[in-house]
């Protein structure tokens, strides 16, 4: 029986890293829309690469294929819609390498994996090449092949605290139409949402969390002074929040399955989100924020656990 | 390790076989700290390997008669005695210490290491042997202290014992712990891979032996056996229902009964073979009366079932078309995990 029930659980998880892929892949269009053949070329690169260490590592370490699974593929979308258009092709490659070899392979495969490979492969190159990670282009330079250095919404609220939204047209914000990484179109992510509520609604719980967890304190703790609205829309706007809440909050390895510590797991990972932006050293640390929340939450639950297990029993010996 | 009198495999065993870093895994803190660059590393490796030796030696010569908590102390006291003097050296000559070095350096007065092979095996052992311990486990030290040291410096900074190499592309995360934790966790699978592989006799001595605690599992729960025998003698099992379903219930079936799961720890190394052997045979005795009682079980559910079925009724079975497994079935009352999840919309 153990057997069967683990074959299903494998069905679930591959059937949940199809429609991430879906997604993602609707993403992809105005990235290769906005940056133009080099957003191909990094999505390519990096795709590539998951998909080549996961089939060396399956076969290395376990003597099977692991690709049906579709972990590599999303992985590698995930990290080449993270990274900006005009990054060296190497710093993909070597994200989703970390990835799959170090974070995938050696726990077990996509359902065991403690952390999601996908940012834990972001948060190396961030660590080894900062300042490719975090060079955007200028919205619109790179489609024409010129590179021009651009500041993205995160490094303006990471340096800046009189920020308006006059300058920063809404619409373009919302379309993706600013500097940034590629998978930043708000639009699209708000349409992934939606199709996250519709065909998954379990795991739109600890996103809902996430966001409002985000929004909450964007509104409590603005970093711009020119209002609760401008903090609101460029904090959930800016880098890859609105992402890794889509995409890296609802992991099946990661997340917990009862809607109530899936909800409690969102807001606990959105509130580090936060704290890790206002303190962190980076522009974008939302993958920091996701990592500590995979690595501690199941400590925090136990903790809960053990606290609930104990009030009962204090109660009865009391009473007695 | 003492029976053995070849002294040539008595180091390979302390050195490659019980590692004191890949496999019993102590010091390692130092090790990730101090392992940046291979100039560090060799000189740690040095100081390691020298103050391992003289304690080692101290503590066969003269700590045997001496109680255990005063031996501590001498460790510390030798460890000092030895540390100082490089330190006091580098500002004699000027040679001005890596400041790695110098933050690290006095960690090693007192390591995990030292301490460990001084208690289980010096001052158990005779002079010679207990040196011959001390030097195969500085060579184990420092070999992995090498290597990570220059994994780390040719793939995070470019450069071999401060010599540029040429790479471009450098990792500089794995300078920092997190790296040298990577790269001693593949350090250590690798050495594994080699035990296993060539030397099988040691795999149950070098395996991370785990101790087995009983625990009850109630539809989502899982309790202590202490906590357990509480809740069997109350009429209710504590409303563990509103848990949900765990990753274990949902792997092993939703029955409340008593589980072996694997939850302490003890290190590879510092525990006699013969412990281990008579821990093995308890085990393999406790499954074989766990299999027996299963068996008895299935028995006497089978001559019951055979007891009460009339098999007068048995023309009158009409053969029905199979009915689609039900979740209640397999995964008890509350189980809704991702059935929900295929868009079904069945309970949400």
């Amino acid at each position: 029986m153990a057997e069967q029930n683990k074959k299903t659980l494998i069905e679930k998880n591959r059937s949940l890293f199809a429609d991430c892929i879906l997604m993602l892949i609707a993403l992809c269009i105005p990235a290769v829309y906005y940056c133009g053949h080099r957003a191909v070329l990094v999505l390519l690169a990096s795709v590539g690469t998951a998909v080549f260490c996961d089939l060396v590592g399956g076969l290395l370490f376990y003597n099977k294929i692991l690709l049906r699974d579709l972990c590599a593929i999303f992985t590698g979308l995930a990290v080449g819609l993270m990274l900006p258009a005009t990054v060296p092709y190497y710093v993909p490659a070597l994200a989703c390498a970390f990835a799959i070899f170090v974070v995938k392979i050696p726990f077990g495969g996509s359902l065991t994996s403690p952390v999601v490979p996908a940012a834990a492969g972001f948060a190396f190159v961030t660590v080894c090449f900062p300042s490719q990670v975090f060079s955007f282009p200028t919205s619109g330079t790179t489609a024409t092949g010129q590179f021009v250095s651009g500041t993205s919404l995160a490094g303006m609220l990471q340096k800046s605290s009189s920020m308006h939204l006059e300058p920063i047209s809404v619409s373009d914000i919302l379309t993706g139409s600013v500097s940034g990484p590629l998978g930043t179109c708000a639009v699209v992510l708000l349409g992934c949402l939606v199709f996250l509520l519709i065909r998954r609604p379990r795991s739109f719980i600890s996103t809902f969390g996430f966001m409002v967890a985000c929004s909450v304190m964007a509104l409590l703790f603005p970093r711009v002074n020119t209002g609760a609205l401008a903090s609101l829309i460029l904090e959930l706007c800016s880098g890859s929040l609105f992402f890794a809440a889509v995409f890296f909050i609802t992991d099946p390895a990661t997340c917990p399955r009862q809607p109530s510590r899936a909800l409690f797991y969102g807001i606990y990972a959105g509130v580090l989100c936060m704290v890790s932006r206002y303190y962190g050293i980076y522009e974008e640390s939302v993958c920091f924020a996701v990592i500590i929340a995979n690595c501690s939450w199941p400590a925090i639950s136990n903790a809960v656990d053990r606290i609930a297990r104990k009030r009962p029993d204090k109660k009865k010996k009391e009473a007695q | 390790m003492a029976e053995n009198k070849n002294s040539g495999g008595t180091v390979l065993k302390g050195a490659v076989i019980f590692n004191p870093v890949l496999i019993q895994l102590a010091g390692l803190c130092l090790v990730a700290a101090a392992s940046s660059d291979v100039i560090t590393a060799l000189v740690f490796s040095v100081v390691f390997m020298a103050d391992t030796l003289i304690c080692c030696f101290t503590a066969s010569l003269l700590l045997k008669k001496i109680p255990r908590w005063l031996r501590v102390a001498f460790y510390l006291i030798i460890g000092s005695a030895v540390i100082y003097p490089v330190a006091r050296a580098s500002e004699i000559t000027g040679i001005s210490l890596n400041p790695r070095m110098q933050m690290y350096l006095p960690l090693l007065a007192l390591n995990s290491v030292t301490s460990v092979h001084c208690e289980q095996y010096a001052v158990k052992h005779s002079v010679g042997k207990a040196v011959e311990d001390a030097f195969a486990v500085s060579v184990g030290f420092g070999a992995v202290m090498m290597i990570l040291g220059m994994i780390r410096e040719v793939l995070g900074n470019g450069t071999f014992a401060g010599l540029d190499i040429g790479i471009t592309v450098k990792l500089s995360g794995l300078l920092m712990p997190f790296g040298a934790f990577i790269v001693l966790g593949y350090l250590a699978m690798a050495l594994k891979w080699y035990i296993n592989k060539y030397r099988p006799e040691y795999n149950e001595q070098t395996a991370m032996r785990i101790r087995r605690t009983k625990v009850s599992l109630r539809k989502g729960k899982i309790y202590e056996p202490e906590e357990s025998s509480d809740d069997s003698a109350s009429s209710e099992p504590d409303e563990p229902q509103e848990e949900g379903i765990t990753e274990m219930e949902f792997l092993f079936g939703n029955e409340p009964e008593e589980l072996e799961i694997f939850t302490e720890f003890w290190l590879p190394g510092e525990v006699d073979a013969q412990e281990v052997v008579s821990d093995m045979e308890n085990m393999s005795k406790e499954h074989e009366q766990f299999n027996r009682e299963t068996e008895q079980r299935v028995e006497e559910m089978f001559t019951s079932l055979e007891d009460s079925f009339n098999f007068e009724d048995l023309d009158a079975v009409e053969l029905k078309p199979e009915e689609e497994p039900h979740t209640e079935n397999i995964f008890g009352e509350d189980f809704e995990f991702d059935d929900d999840e295929d868009g079904k919309g069945e309970d949400e």
